[in-house]
């Protein structure tokens, strides 16, 4: 137990945390998520709490790209953490060897796929764009400045629903999950610089639409 | 691609990929050197920052955040539900093929018929308690002596014994 092993070292040290303290390293360096699921798995129910709270903002960001509801988004959220912790259990040799961000990588992946398969039975992909609701009512833009973004909005919705797929979860991954291409590549299973050119691919044609040129 | 000094045609990428996530410190900063002098490029980092404004989700709503509220006790739950149902399985299974384990050899005991009486004279024959093998309890004793009746009724050895029985009396009346 890796995050364990270290807080007892804290202690040798003189640390003096307590006995929850596992999940913080020396140095004020969290625990490798890697070593907090083999905790888990083994019993230690404190890392499960911890890990959800660590990804709940990024799982909760790309799954509500799937789903429309509110309660539909915290279900998914679930499933996905679920099925991440099934996955950890069933490679928990391989996991406890891993280099840091492999269980980042598979809550990611685990995430999004969950998202299509719910956008596959129901579906619904969500485009709305309330940061330009938003923005109208806080600062209240000229009607015409309204009615021209309403307009792009819709033209950029329309030009994101015919990317390829591989396009599409790059840009979600990127935008909603605010993930670096590295990581957008490991959840993928690509490498960081196919991922940039599905990216910047996407955005030609998105930029596009958005000047009325191509959607 | 040096991050001293960026061209525009090497700062394009670079506006978009920061318009839409993190790219590294030495990115940024080689990114704000050009950025300072290159009016061009300044649109083309605003223009991309209305994209992706465009292409974002709204932040999530009072609903949603609520919905999400003690969603690591749920989740936990959830899962402490899952393992529950999946001991129970492994369980089921288990005495399901300890059951199958004990109930294949016993059909087939039971089907081949002469089951216990075989197993009852293996019994005996390995406890040696009966000279030659042949003794067996009194079903099997009984059905042994009706075979044998049958056999005597029929074997050329009675057919034997009964023209001797024949002459036996032939001989009486012959000496009375």
């Amino acid at each position: 137990m890796l995050a364990r092993r270290m807080t007892e070292g804290d202690a040798a040290t003189g640390g003096g945390r307590p006995a929850r303290a596992w999940t913080v390293l020396s140095g004020g360096r969290s625990a490798p998520d890697e070593a907090l699921v083999v905790d888990f798995l083994r019993g230690e129910t404190g890392a499960f709490g911890e890990l959800v709270r660590r990804y709940q903002q990024l799982v909760q960001a790309l799954v509500r790209r799937y789903a429309s509801r509110p309660e539909d988004v915290a279900d998914l959220a679930q499933a996905a953490f679920l099925r991440a912790f099934a996955a950890a259990r069933r490679s928990l040799g391989r996991l406890e060897r891993a280099e840091p961000g492999l269980f980042r990588a598979w809550l990611v992946r685990i995430a999004v796929n969950v998202g299509k398969n719910h956008v596959r039975d129901t579906a619904r992909w969500r485009f709305e764009d309330a940061a330009v609701l938003g923005e109208s009512a806080a600062t209240g833009p000229d009607p015409v400045t309204l009615l021209e973004r309403t307009e792009q909005r819709r033209r950029v919705r329309a030009a994101m629903s015919q990317l390829s797929a591989r396009q599409r979860e790059v840009v979600a991954l990127r935008v909603d999950g605010a993930l670096p291409f590295r990581d957008v590549a490991r959840a993928l299973g690509i490498t960081e610089n196919n991922a940039k050119v599905h990216f910047h691919h996407a955005v030609k044609r998105l930029r596009a639409a958005m000047e009325g040129a191509g959607g | 691609m040096s991050l001293e000094t960026l061209t525009c045609q090497e700062a394009e990428p670079l506006i978009t990929e920061r318009a839409s996530g993190p790219i590294s410190s030495e990115e940024v900063a080689a990114l704000e050197r050009h950025l300072a002098g290159c009016l061009a490029c300044r649109a083309a980092a605003e223009r991309d920052r209305t994209l992706f404004a465009l292409v974002a989700l709204a932040p999530p709503g009072p609903g949603e955040e609520a919905a999400q509220r003690g969603l690591a006790e749920r989740t936990l739950a959830a899962w402490r539900g899952a393992e529950r149902r999946r001991q129970s399985a492994r369980v089921a299974v288990l005495v399901a093929a300890v059951l199958l384990a004990v109930a294949i050899p016993l059909g087939r005991w039971k089907a081949s018929g002469s089951g216990p009486a075989l197993a009852m004279r293996a019994s005996l024959e390995e406890s040696e308690l009966v000279p030659g093998g042949w003794a067996s309890p009194g079903w099997d004793l009984d059905e042994a002596l009706a075979a044998e009746a049958a056999q005597e009724d029929d074997s050329p050895l009675s057919d034997t014994l009964a023209l001797e029985g024949d002459g036996a009396f032939a001989l009486a009346g012959d000496n009375g």
